[in-house]
């Protein structure tokens, strides 16, 4: 023993002086000591490549700010109009309805729209109100796409997609930016930033105002969907060290929203008004918000990244179908470990908390306070086989919400690289949505009213309907299949194609027949049929809860081609096809008895996009779009371009001339979900757009 | 019979145990040498010998006067599309050009923010669109660099390519009379110098 220590020992030190000596020799002979030839000379140790946003195992389309000015867009969801696989559609001129993969809706309620990572899903409404989700379109840096369930990494509502908005840094937005547009229709918008990018404490600040116009109906009766908007928001960084950083953003709005809505007391005067009725009341939305936010992020030795965020959100919206507001506060904490040998993992966990108000007013709640909470933790590992060329993804999130219970969303992805210019991925997920606090304990009426003795009406007193929630809905579940492929046929020419089979689980649909109430009283007629002689009218609730499942098929495939360096083409299909329609419109649509149910998405939709750069001061930028006719409402079908020249007259000044929707004066392109909101022929527009940089 | 296998077998037992153990010790060892040899000294990653390279080259670029608001403003190097080279650029922020302070950014999604920068360094594949980001850069006093001999054939100002874990570079100099820098004819010995080929 003694022996064989004694000759171990002097290897010991000879490996540590080994280890010291290599050690120094590196530390003592810096980089920079070097000289250029001598830096010509080093071995250096290669850096592998990572990959590249085209090498995921999902439906992923990135826009960039580029992508975005070029296309002229003013907003987020003119900018999403770019985003191949995205049923984007606008409802009115404030109001915008985007889904991915389908079940397009006013809401948006089945995909999960973020910016810099904090959900903007609303937990009253369980949707998106596009038209108070906005900032200076300068301020985007990029905006990620995943089409297809997100649920094991996003959670509840990353049903269908995820549209993640991630801003600049302060550290990428110095200087002054202001930018101005003026249209046509007489809409006008004007946005300007502050900031400073260098040093220990970086800063911007924005304002921006936006003014829409109305539009009008079919019959070229003018609406009440003009509309204005005031925002500002700011963001300060600050670095502590080169690991550590503390960022903190806010945001603040006010806006008020017109809209026409059919006006629901004409049927009971007159009964020769069919539904949807020819008259129309104003509705004027107040909307006012805000939020504040903090996200930390620490880099430890060794790699690992912590990201912390921390955030409250406040939102009123004052209208005459409701009165609400609600506060919501959402922690957030993400562990991104380094890769070990084959295994790369993520992992993070959630929190969120609201408290939601509901006046009185046409659409209310059984209780007039709702306070609820969710949590939810993930765990994702990214194991590489052979060379990095087989990467599969397994990933699982679990949520308990304080309504609906734990749901468990996993996921398993493949991607497999057979060489620079091609792979091949394959995806297999399951993910949730949350139902609605409206969708639990929503009163909506507000709809149509039969009068007394009307068809379908025998008795003396008018019947009103009302939609209820449903306190015990659950939780609606797809699993989805994926399959795609990716590949580069020469340098300038590119394909990439993805399809998808959906089974949903557990839609939303009309559910029972609930007993028909007596009003003032509440009590049902059937309990007590004397109540009659006492009431004023009679309630008829419709309940809305998870009544049907369907199955989805469909698939996107996206062309770039690149005649010349200068010249970038794009062309894209996307198709989806519902084995069941969306049944739950058969209340909104069908209250006469006679409108179809029906889908709210185009089977098909084509694109196609032109960009052409001209030396240093023009762009050329077309899109041309194709989409399929709608079901519900019996949206026709139509084909719209959108074309913008831009001159950069000097570094710090650009012109733009845009135009949107060219081909028609003025067209459809969606029918209210709800059946509240008149539909409205979206015109024509060119904008002259101006922007300064410095 | 029993006796006489089983003593072999003890030792045998007994040797493999001190090897594995003196195994043990010199693997603890050197894991933990290694450790406190790797923490505080980077490796000689290829983005360092970059950096350091672009720094020395820089020496050599001449930029218009009025590219500077003063003496003392800083030069701002720009990393396009990619977080990971940023590191070994963030490393230079300590130093000077002339008079000149480093700054380093990143630019990702918005290719106008290049116009800010005095050095754009392009990764390979920052999946920036780089014909669209030179052709905005066009005229401008940038030195745009990149990786690839080809991104100095398309307009592009200097490439730092690596061939056989070296680190060398190219000049396009037309490019850079284009952008109006000047490039010491005493850099020009050390680099290949292109002759570029625009479509």
């Amino acid at each position: 023993m003694s022996r064989s220590l004694h000759l171990f020992i002097p290897h010991c030190w000879s490996l540590l002086a080994l280890l010291v000596t290599s050690a120094s020799i590196a530390q003592d002979t810096p980089l920079d000591a070097l000289s250029l030839e001598q830096l010509t000379n080093v071995h250096v140790e290669h850096t592998t490549a990572e990959p590249n946003d085209t090498q995921v195992a999902g439906a992923r389309f990135v826009l960039t700010q580029d992508d975005i000015r070029r296309s002229g867009a003013i907003s987020i969801p003119q900018a999403l109009r770019l985003v191949p696989g995205l049923q984007v559609a606008q409802v009115d001129d404030s109001r915008w309805a985007i889904s991915a993969r389908g079940f397009n809706s006013r809401m948006s309620n089945r995909i999960l729209v973020l910016i810099d990572g904090r959900s903007l899903y609303t937990p009253l409404s369980g949707g998106m109100y596009w038209n108070v989700q906005d900032t200076m379109i300068e301020e985007i840096d990029r905006i990620e796409v995943l089409l297809g369930p997100g649920g094991a990494t996003w959670g509840a509502n990353a049903f269908n997609g995820v549209i993640n908005i991630v801003t600049k840094r302060a550290s990428q937005t110095g200087g002054f930016v202001a930018s101005t547009e003026v249209a046509t229709d007489a809409s006008k918008m004007a946005a300007m930033r502050l900031g400073d990018a260098e040093g220990d404490f970086k800063w911007r600040a924005f304002a921006k105002y936006s003014d829409g116009d109305s539009n009008q109906d079919q019959r070229g009766t003018t609406l009440n969907d003009d509309w204005e908007q005031a925002r500002i928001g700011g963001r300060a960084q600050f670095d502590f060290s080169d690991a550590s950083s503390l960022q903190l953003n806010f945001e603040a709005y006010k806006g008020e929203l017109g809209a026409s809505a059919y006006d629901t007391n004409s049927l009971v005067r007159e009964l020769t008004i069919p539904w949807p009725s020819t008259r129309f009341v104003d509705i004027e939305e107040k909307a006012s918000g805000g939020f504040a936010g903090a996200r930390f992020t620490h880099d430890f030795t060794g790699g690992t990244r912590l990201n912390a965020d921390a955030s409250m959100q406040y939102w009123d919206l004052d209208s005459a179908l409701m009165d609400a507001h609600g506060t919501n506060g959402e922690l957030n904490l993400q562990v991104l470990a380094p890769r070990i040998g084959r295994h790369q993992i993520v992992s993070g966990v959630m929190a969120r908390a609201s408290e939601d108000t509901v006046g009185p007013g046409a659409w209310r709640l059984s209780m007039p306070e709702v306070s609820t909470w969710r949590a939810s933790a993930f765990v994702q590992d990214e194991v590489r086989f052979f060379d990095d060329r087989l990467a599969l993804t397994a990933g699982a999130k679990l949520e308990y919400s304080e309504i609906t219970g734990s749901d468990f969303m996993p996921s398993l992805r493949a991607l497999y690289t057979f060489d620079a210019d091609s792979s091949i991925w394959a995806a297999a997920s399951r993910a949730v949505r949350a139902p609605a606090l409206t969708e639990h304990f929503g009163r909506l009426g507000g709809g149509p009213q039969l009068a007394p003795f009307a068809p379908g009406n025998p008795t003396p007193l008018p019947v009103r309907g009302e939609l209820w929630g449903d306190e015990n809905m659950d939780t609606e579940k797809v699993t989805a299949f994926e399959l795609g492929v990716r590949h580069r046929f020469t340098p300038s020419l590119t394909a990439d194609l993805a399809l998808y089979f959906n089974r949903y689980e557990g839609l939303r649909g009309p559910g029972d027949v609930l007993p028909i109430l007596c009003e003032p009283s509440g009590v049902a007629v059937a309990a007590n049929p004397l109540c009659l002689f006492t009431s004023t009218s009679l309630l008829a609730p419709f309940e809305l809860t998870n009544v049907y499942d369907s199955d989805a098929i469909g698939g996107e495939l996206v062309v770039t081609y690149a005649p010349l360096s200068n010249w970038k083409l794009m062309g894209s299909y996307a198709r989806i096809d519902h084995r069941q329609q969306n049944v739950e419109l058969q209340l909104a649509g069908g209250a006469d008895g006679s409108s179809e149910l029906g889908s709210t998405d185009p089977r098909h939709q084509l694109a196609f996009r032109s960009s052409l750069a001209l030396g240093r001061s023009w762009d050329l930028d077309t899109n041309v779009r194709y989409v399929d006719e709608l079901d519900l409402g019996a949206v026709p079908s139509y084909v719209e371009m959108d074309a913008r020249v831009a001159w950069r007259a000097t570094r710090h000044f650009e012109l733009a001339l845009s135009g949107t929707n060219l081909l028609d004066s003025r067209h459809q392109e969606f029918s209210s979900d709800f059946g509240e909101i008149v539909p409205v022929w979206i015109e024509r527009k060119v904008s002259l757009q101006a922007r300064w940089l410095y | 019979m029993d006796a006489l296998s089983t003593i072999p077998t003890t030792r045998l037992r007994a040797r493999w145990m001190r090897r594995s153990l003196s195994a043990l010790l010199a693997s603890s060892i050197l894991w933990i040498g290694g450790g406190l040899a790797a923490s505080p000294v980077p490796p000689v990653s290829e983005y360092a010998v970059k950096a350091a390279l672009l720094f020395k080259v820089a020496k050599f670029v001449e930029w218009p006067a009025a590219t500077f608001s003063n003496d003392r403003s800083s030069l701002v190097l720009c990393v396009v599309g990619r977080e990971a080279p940023l590191p070994s650029f963030q490393s230079l922020e300590s130093r000077q050009l002339g008079t000149h302070p480093i700054v380093v950014r990143l630019v990702t999604g918005d290719m106008l923010d290049l116009r800010q920068c005095q050095i754009a360094f392009f990764p390979q594949s920052s999946g920036a669109d780089v014909d669209y980001a030179l052709s905005k850069l066009e005229g401008m006093p940038v030195l745009t660099v990149g990786e690839t001999t080809d991104f100095a054939r398309r307009g592009g100002s200097l490439a730092l390519v690596t061939r056989d874990q070296r680190v060398g570079f190219t000049v396009n100099l037309a490019a850079s009379k284009r952008s109006s820098l000047t490039i010491s004819s005493q850099l020009l010995h050390l680099a290949t110098v292109l002759e570029e080929r625009k479509p």
